[in-house]
């Protein structure tokens, strides 16, 4: 119990900070509606049959990995930069449980981002979205924080060793976007490049998601996603574990938890 | 020495307004009440005073950076306010920290850089940039990046910096924060020989000692007002109470102020 | 020009850019935003998948990077305050116009450069490839120098605002909205199109979008510098009267 106590605090906790910080907030609420608006244009006219899913929950998912990338991977290079990440590192709560109690907190408080393209599609647009299946969406909605939570891990860690994060932090957000179907299905992208696409979640979480707001479900379909899912966030929770032990001792080794 | 004024500071005030939020009342915050003060040409002048008390306000009013409020501030009998063009072809200033520099260039191209901007011709520039460098002894480390530099050397470029268009006021806003023993006392060899060649000084700080080796004339302030001024041995004299040092008279006069 | 000019203009710049590698620059200035512009084209084959995405190619390569100099020049004045040498600047005998012309010319040739590299190994990728002529250079170039003012403009408001940051990322998204980049003008309501007319980079991308239909494309190539010329001198007009307030509020220092 005094687990989870810990885990709600430490949560809240990281609303309350994320929250505080102004770009945060105006990443959180103005790049849905934006991208909401963008997207809606670029699928205006077109004969895409689920165009609406694509409006609505792709520039939500763009809106809760560009917070994500924002929040979680984010901080690590500003907290470089104003110097409290070796702090961080070194406090007595285990560095990676602080991580961790991050991570959740901005990916529940980004996938914010969903009700504000929900609602701006709504608004501006007059789209509204039936959910017709209740539980498969709240399921696909739990494993889509779960995945991202879980992705943004390593991410984490790899900031962690370049001084450079901010560099690769503008690296991270579009490819996502890309691979992982959130504005257009991935058998548009070349062979080769689908491929990297198949080995992240995003891409099993956004199918599944898609699939889920069917009016007719196509069981084996969500089956198969429900499973890669699940299987690939087993594969990535393995190799954090192995990641971590390197990056401790390169973290040490070349000291480049501080600016120089 | 010549013995008219360089700056004639009458009446001064500075009011700053604060909004702490947006719908919350602006808060006015009084930096400098009605200070008058000379400072004589060719000395090296003390300001002295409590965090928070005024003097980085008064070195930016004197720097033609900030409005006075009201009240009249004469520089070699410019105005602050009207002439501040004039003011600044002949003054300079080095704000301590480690701020104030391209920290991802080397000290020579800051000086170019710099030197450039104060518009100091091409031919002066390649003369007086390596005697600076030299002055400060940054020549060895000419071409290594700033960034790599410890605070007593970034301390050290900001004063060849400051003297770059040769200026006849050079203001310093505590030049030696945070300097070690050896690097201060280098700083103040700088300090001592750039007055001794006509330059005069105005310097902050909260050094008393320094005040002490380094001023010929202080004054301090206390919470925007000026409360003592004179020569050093004039204001240990009059106010210090135990001990005969200048520490001893600071304390008394602002505990005697509060 | 003089030779003080270069170095006023080329050392801040190397030293905010300092790119230490060719393979930093690479990654900054031309695999990612070619990432950005990947998107918006793969959206625009799938959503439009008879057209050519020439169109595509070109409004987001001159956006994205017109987007990179937007910020690298919009916060020139933040970073000035921030490292605590916008006094110096202020206080120096160089007019703050000097200072802000100065800043122009190395993030034009380097957006210039991008835009380059964009188009052309984008449009490989995805439709024919683009030809490089002196007209499509002329549009180029054009386009940067008025995203580049339109920047300049903008960092001028680091003297009354602390949050600049806010600003840079809305003017993008109204670029990303209102420039044609992604789709049509015509697709806006009436009373906002006017906004596509008065931003930097719509009539450059319209120009460019002529151009590569063998239309006369002179007429918008010609708006475009006059949009550029236009934040200029708002930006020196502008500089003048900040600096005047900034003096007043006591807002030149870091802290
Ligand atoms: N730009 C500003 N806006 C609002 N208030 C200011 C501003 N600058 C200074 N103040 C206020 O004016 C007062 C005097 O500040 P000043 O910086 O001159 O003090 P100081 O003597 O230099 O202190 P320190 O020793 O800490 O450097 C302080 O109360 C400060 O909060
Ligand atoms: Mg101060």
């Amino acid at each position: 119990m005094a687990f989870f106590q810990s885990i709600f605090y430490n949560v809240l906790l990281q609303f309350k900070m994320s929250l505080s910080r102004p770009m945060y907030r105006f990443t959180l609420i103005v790049s849905p509606i934006v991208n909401t608006m963008l997207i809606f244009e670029m699928f205006r006219k077109s004969n895409v049959s689920d165009a609406a899913n694509y409006i609505v929950f792709g520039s939500g998912l763009m809106g809760l990995w560009s917070s994500i990338t924002f929040s979680s991977i984010g901080d690590i290079s500003r907290e470089r930069y104003i110097g409290t990440l070796s702090t961080v590192y070194v406090a007595p709560l285990n560095f990676n449980l602080t991580i961790f109690y991050r991570i959740i907190g901005n990916t529940i408080l980004s996938s914010m981002a969903f009700l504000i393209s929900i609602i701006s599609a709504h608004l501006f647009f007059k789209i509204s979205m039936p959910i017709y299946h209740k539980y498969y969406f709240i399921i696909s909605f739990i494993m889509i924080i779960v995945s991202f939570s879980i992705i943004s891990m390593p991410i984490s860690y790899l900031m962690l060793i370049s001084r450079k994060s901010s560099l690769y932090m503008n690296m991270i957000e579009y490819p996502i976007f890309i691979l992982c179907g959130f504005a257009f299905p991935t058998n548009k992208l070349p062979a080769l490049i689908r491929f990297i696409s198949y080995v992240l979640t995003p891409t099993w979480t956004t199918k599944l998601l898609h699939e889920s707001l069917h009016k007719n479900l196509d069981i084996y379909q969500i089956n198969h996603a429900f499973k890669e899912t699940i299987l690939l966030n087993l594969i990535y929770c393995l190799f954090i574990l192995i990641l971590w032990k390197h990056i401790d001792s390169q973290v040490r080794k070349n000291a480049t938890l501080e600016v120089v | 020495m010549d013995n008219t004024n360089i700056i004639t500071i009458t009446d001064l005030t500075r009011i700053f307004k604060n909004k702490t939020g947006w719908f919350s009342p602006t808060e006015e915050v009084t930096a400098l009440n009605n200070v008058s003060l000379k400072i004589k040409r060719g000395t090296i002048f003390g300001l002295l005073g409590q965090n928070g008390a005024g003097k980085s306000t008064t070195i930016k009013i004197l720097t033609t950076l900030l409005l006075p409020t009201s009240g009249n501030v004469l520089i070699d009998d410019l105005d602050v306010t009207k002439d501040y063009k004039e003011i600044r072809k002949k003054i300079n200033f080095i704000f301590g920290g480690e701020q104030g520099v391209y920290k991802r260039l080397t000290p020579l191209d800051n000086l170019i850089y710099f030197g450039n901007l104060y518009k100091v011709n091409t031919h002066t520039l390649k003369k007086r940039i390596p005697e600076l460098l030299n002055q400060v002894d940054l020549y060895d480390v000419k071409d290594r990046l700033v960034e790599n530099f410890s605070k007593g050397m970034i301390e050290r470029l900001q004063i060849a910096k400051g003297l770059i268009n040769s200026p006849s006021i050079l203001f310093m806003d505590e030049p030696t924060i945070g300097l070690d023993a050896l690097s201060v006392r280098k700083i103040h060899g700088l300090i001592k020989n750039l007055n001794d060649h006509g330059t005069t000084i105005v310097l902050t700080t909260h050094y008393l000692k320094e005040v002490e080796e380094l001023c010929s004339s202080v004054a301090i302030i206390n919470k925007g007002n000026l409360v003592a001024k004179g020569t050093p041995d004039e204001i240990i004299e009059k106010y210090a109470t135990k001990g005969n040092d200048l520490e001893s008279a600071y304390i008394s006069i602002i505990k005697g102020d509060s | 020009m003089s030779n003080s000019f270069w170095i006023l203009s080329w050392l801040p710049f190397k030293s905010e850019n300092s790119i230490s590698s060719f393979k930093e620059y690479f990654l900054l200035e031309v695999v990612s935003p070619i990432f950005n512009l990947s998107f918006f084209v793969l959206i625009a084959s799938f959503t439009r998948p008879n057209s050519d995405l020439n169109t595509w190619v070109i409004g987001n390569s001159f956006l994205l990077s017109a987007n990179l100099s937007l910020f690298r020049v919009g916060s020139i004045m933040v970073k000035e305050r921030y490292n605590g040498r916008l006094e110096t600047l202020i206080a120096s005998p160089s007019s703050t116009f000097r200072f802000i012309l100065a800043n122009t010319i190395f993030p034009v040739i380097v957006s210039t450069i991008t835009t380059i590299f964009g188009l052309q190994i984008s449009s490989y990728f995805f439709s024919q490839s683009i030809h490089l002529s002196f007209s499509l250079f002329l549009i180029i170039i054009s386009s940067m120098f008025s995203s580049v003012c339109f920047g300049l403009f903008l960092s001028n408001l680091a003297f009354i605002t602390d949050s600049l940051n806010f600003l840079l990322n809305l003017f993008y998204y109204i670029l990303l909205m209102f420039s044609g980049a992604n789709f049509p003008i015509s697709q806006l309501p009436h009373y906002l199109r006017f906004i596509n007319d008065i931003i930097p980079l719509s009539h450059g991308i319209t120009s460019a979008k002529l151009y590569l239909s063998n239309s006369n494309f002179k007429y918008q190539l010609f708006l475009e510098l006059l949009v550029g010329i236009f934040y200029l001198n708002l930006t020196i007009f502008f500089s003048f009267f900040l600096e005047k307030k900034a003096r007043q509020i006591g807002k030149l220092g870091s802290f």
